[in-house]
């Protein structure tokens, strides 16, 4: 019998704001001191009471606009009450009644074609801590930094159905995040995480089989290999009767590439649900509303049509528009210096090597995409060398403030008309002390032309327009 | 009705361990407290929308701004047990 | 002389804070109360601290785990035994439950229950969070309106806090209408000595002018039934915190996570809390929320426009503060649900954040904002 997957993903995303959800304590922690972000709210001491950080009400709107979402002008924050060592309060402030957004929609393609899937909704609510498991001593250490550390959980309709859509899906939800700036969507770094709803059914039946929830994958990769695991063992448990299948949370072993029953909680399902008094209601008005709506960037076909139109290729036009920093690295750039295919260039050669080179994300760019323009007009306006403007581009990485001509300036590194005689002197230098090549060059031999050409630009140190330069060389040697 | 049964399941929910002689004696008062409580029912509601908070305040932020925090040290004044800068609990399995 | 002791309710630096609980004894918090930062501010000293029962939302303290204070065979709040043998000018309070108001009454002192908002509940003990609210017990109306004076204001660290210019365009709106009306359905079950009380302030009422009228509102009567599920729930919530983790009790009889919950839990509350907690719990359920929890809070929704109507062309609603001016010892030991029970006449006031004065051993609950106009009909009483 053939069958289908049915599957339904809760993804956890941490918003990048300053500040942590509820109070003012700092929302990045990454690689301190445990409790050294921490305050008697977040760490759940009687007496301190929660205010909203109103970014993240602005974010939790524009990720639900990012994902075709009606916003509900009218959203509430309510207690979900649970014992675990990781939420101090015994409660987690979430959204159960009015979540910001609902009835979204992402449409993903893939081998099998093009699909949407429906987002159920997107609430905001606060973290949980980390938990520090100390094999030999038997004991569990609690880290409270990462506690209400802004969260939004994006939940999808059962509308996936291979490891492959999964994918898609992720990859897409995460470029629409960072397209908007909401949130760095790295697995790797735990701000984002993936709980995978899964079950198997005869394909064509319109009965859901069984589902278990898989937790605990902490990669791309590793979650489609959980979802290949889960598949397989549900169809053979369908087929061979090899287990009975139970409702459960399973946790996923990447490295033993198996997912094992947790502990089930005995009072599942029963979170008690009530407003949170001391939270008052959020109300969107239209001019809020507006305001974000007008900040939510083009996506990304939007822009690689725009830049196909521009003259890009459709590969370049792909690439740039894989991340929205490079699209506005493009697109501020451009205008600065007004020729878009020379800036592509720049950025698929010059920026991308140095990214490369820095370890840096496309995320990570940093650059001031108006001077990086301005170094880019300079050179082609031969008041830089290429040689020098690499550097130039190297230097702006490390420092924003960098204004290439003023730098260039500073450095020596600006091509003058003035510079006509200094250029001479070095030149007549460099042919006196060289006859030999002098001669083969009058010889026919033309490469020893580039050998004094070189020479002169390292007694320039680069800072010569090199068509300048050879003209200068050649009157010189042929008197 | 709160049942011996109910109360058993709720105190568990709540992290709390009842004698059988007191599940019996909660169950009771459970009931009582139920029972000022009837009238409730015959109160007409229909289109009255729920009241989670009295004052007509809505939209209450605080602006995006990192204050202080406290230090490892002051969190954990009270801690029961603590190791490593982290408050310690028996092992989770 | 401005000393003035405080409800163990408030968090202070200096001295532990208990909430009348084993699971807080000897707890020092990190951070101090903002209104006893105000009151320091207006050169009040804070002399001590008073019991209250267990995280205050009994009758007169006396769940507390260090002991209810009685003065004979009566139950006595202890807050109000402080203002009443002048060891303090007034007693800072938190009205959870209408502990401090039946206290004040039973003594024949004044106090305040403000309006919800208007003063900060940052750095109190936080239990029904969504009506309880700080209050002041005190000799007279004069020193009640002192000390509310002192700590009232918007506070940008409580999230409920009222704006000044919603309390500024609030107090405007408040209009003396020379009327009281008595509210014949909220003197059930009261004893002769509190309707003697009734009838002696209506008496003073007319004598100054004021007119006098009885109403009859049933939907009033059942504020008590709907705060108790509301209070309850919350109250369940909030002490979900104390699981001897982070501070406070812990139990020395564990071996895994759940025994070191459930036993700090079961041996640091007590009985009347426990029951709170468990009935909390209870109409918070999947299958009670639609039918228990929502229900209350749309039956509140009913009571404040009811009040609202009756308050429209009155200046407060006459009601008692108890069924009784004493509870015996033989009454509250004999009667655990008597806290679920005698909130019958607090509870109007605490479900809708209205205010409400106790003088004369009675209880006047007034418009939003109307603080300054029930303290001058206070002293008329």
């Amino acid at each position: 019998m053939k069958y289908e997957t049915v599957i339904g993903l809760e993804v956890h995303v941490e918003l990048a704001t300053e500040s942590k959800i509820f109070c003012s304590c700092s929302a990045h922690s990454f690689g301190a001191d445990p409790n050294s972000h921490v305050c008697p709210a977040c760490c759940g001491m009687p007496g301190m009471l929660p205010v909203v950080n109103r970014r993240v009400v602005d974010f939790g709107m524009k990720a639900g606009m990012m994902l075709n979402c009606d916003i509900n002008r009218v959203t509430t924050f309510d207690k979900k009450s649970y014992y675990y060592p990781d939420l101090p309060g015994a409660y987690q402030t979430t959204q159960w009644f009015a979540p910001v957004a609902v009835n979204g929609r992402v449409d993903i393609e893939t081998s099998a074609g093009k699909k949407s899937v429906r987002i159920k909704q997107i609430h905001m609510e606060e973290d949980a801590g980390k938990l520090v498991h100390d094999i030999s001593e038997g004991t569990t250490h609690v880290d409270f930094n990462r506690t209400s550390v802004p969260l939004i959980e994006i939940v999808s309709q059962p509308d996936l159905s291979s490891a492959e859509e999964v994918e898609a899906y992720l990859v897409r939800l995460r470029t629409l995040l960072r397209y908007a700036k909401v949130a760095e969507c790295e697995m790797a770094h735990g701000t984002m995480r993936c709980d995978v709803n899964l079950s198997v059914r005869p394909e064509g039946s319109d009965v859901l089989g069984v589902r278990t929830e898989m937790k605990n994958m902490n990669s791309i990769e590793a979650i489609k290999r959980a979802i290949e695991y889960e598949t397989a063992r549900h169809i053979n448990a369908i087929e061979n009767g090899t287990e009975v299948l139970v409702q459960e949370t399973r946790r996923w072993d990447d490295a033993k590439g198996k997912s094992y029953a947790m502990r089930s909680k005995e009072t599942a399902g029963d979170y008690r649900y009530f407003p949170d008094p001391n939270v008052m209601p959020v109300v969107i008005d239209d001019v809020w509303y507006e305001t974000i709506k007008n900040s939510v960037p083009e996506f990304p076909e939007v822009k690689r049509e725009k830049y196909i139109a521009l003259g890009l290729t459709e590969y370049d036009a792909e690439r740039i528009s894989e991340s929205i920093m490079l699209c506005e690295c493009f697109e501020e750039a451009s205008e600065a210096c007004g020729n878009p295919k020379e800036v592509v260039n720049w950025i698929t050669s010059d920026v991308m090597r140095i990214l490369n080179a820095k370890q840096m994300t496309y995320e990570m760019l940093n650059l001031d995409n108006k001077a990086f323009g301005k170094l880019i007009s300079l050179t082609l306006d031969g008041k830089i060398s290429r040689a020098n403007s690499k550097k130039i581009l190297s230097a702006m990485f490390d420092d924003r403030a960098i204004e290439p001509e003023a730098y260039a300036e500073a450095n020596n590194m600006l091509i003058g008309e003035q510079n006509d005689d200094l250029i001479l002197g070095i030149v007549k230098k460099v042919v006196e002390s060289d006859p030999k090549s002098v001669n083969d060059f009058k010889n026919g031999k033309e490469k020893a032309l580039m050998a004094l050409f070189g020479k002169c630009m390292k007694e320039l140190k680069g800072n010569c327009d090199p068509q300048q330069l050879k003209v200068i060389l050649l009157e010189c040697i042929n008197g | 009705m709160i049942s011996k049964d109910v109360v058993e399941k709720v105190a568990k929910l709540s992290r709390l361990h009842l004698e059988e002689e007191e599940i019996a004696q909660y169950a009771d008062q459970l009931n009582q407290i139920l029972d000022t409580m009837a009238g409730l029912q015959q109160i007409d509601t229909d289109g009255v929308a729920p009241l989670a908070h009295v004052l007509p305040i809505e939209n209450v932020f605080r602006e995006d701004e990192v204050g202080e925090c406290f230090t490892q040290e002051t969190v954990l004044a009270n801690a029961p047990e603590q190791s490593n800068g982290m408050f310690q609990v028996p092992k989770i399995v | 002389m401005n000393k003035i002791v405080i409800d163990d309710m408030f968090l202070t630096t200096d001295m532990p804070t208990t909430a009348g609980s084993k699971m807080l004894e000897g707890y020092t918090s990190l951070f101090e109360a903002e209104v006893l930062t105000r009151l320091k501010a207006a050169d009040y000293v804070i002399a001590g601290k008073t019991k209250v029962g267990e995280f205050g939302a009994d009758l007169l303290g006396e769940t507390c785990y260090f002991g209810a204070e009685y003065e004979g065979e009566t139950l006595q709040y202890p807050a109000a035994a402080a203002v009443k043998s002048g060891d303090a000018k007034a007693a800072v309070v938190m009205d959870v439950n209408g502990a401090p108001r039946r206290g004040a009454a039973q003594n024949g002192l004044v106090s305040l229950k403000p309006t919800y908002g208007r003063v900060s509940r940052y750095g109190t003990i936080p239990v029904a969070c969504s009506g309880e609210t700080v209050g002041v017990i005190a000799n007279n109306a004069a020193d009640c309106r002192d000390v509310f004076t002192a700590m009232a204001g918007y506070d940008s660290k409580d999230g409920t806090s009222l704006p000044e210019s919603m309390t500024e365009q609030g107090k405007a709106a408040v209009t003396k209408k020379n009327k009281v009306v008595v509210l014949s359905s909220m003197l059930k079950g009261t004893d002769e000595a509190v309707q003697g009380r009734i009838a002696a302030v209506t008496d003073q009422f007319t004598k100054n002018g004021i007119e006098v009228v009885v109403a009859d509102a049933d939907v009033v009567a059942y504020a008590g039934a709907a705060w108790n599920i509301l209070m309850s729930a919350e109250l369940c919530n909030n002490v979900s915190r104390y699981d001897g983790v982070k501070y406070g009790y812990r139990t020395k009889n564990y071996t895994n996570i759940d025994e070191l919950y459930t036993n700090s839990r079961t041996e640091a509350f007590g009985e009347f809390l426990k029951s709170a907690i468990l009935f909390g719990s209870e109409t918070l359920s999947t299958e009670n929320y639609k039918k228990v929890y929502d229900k209350a809070l749309r039956v509140r929704r009913v009571i404040r426009d009811n009040m609202a109507a009756l308050l429209a062309d009155c200046d407060a609603l006459l009601m008692p503060a108890a069924s009784a001016l004493a509870y015996s010892r033989t009454l509250v030991e004999g009667d655990k649900y008597l806290p679920y029970k005698e909130n019958f006449f607090t509870a109007p006031a605490s479900i809708t954040g209205l205010p409400a004065v106790i003088a004369g051993g009675v209880q006047l609950v007034g418009n939003a904002f109307s603080e300054d106009l029930l303290l001058d009909l206070a002293e008329l009483v």
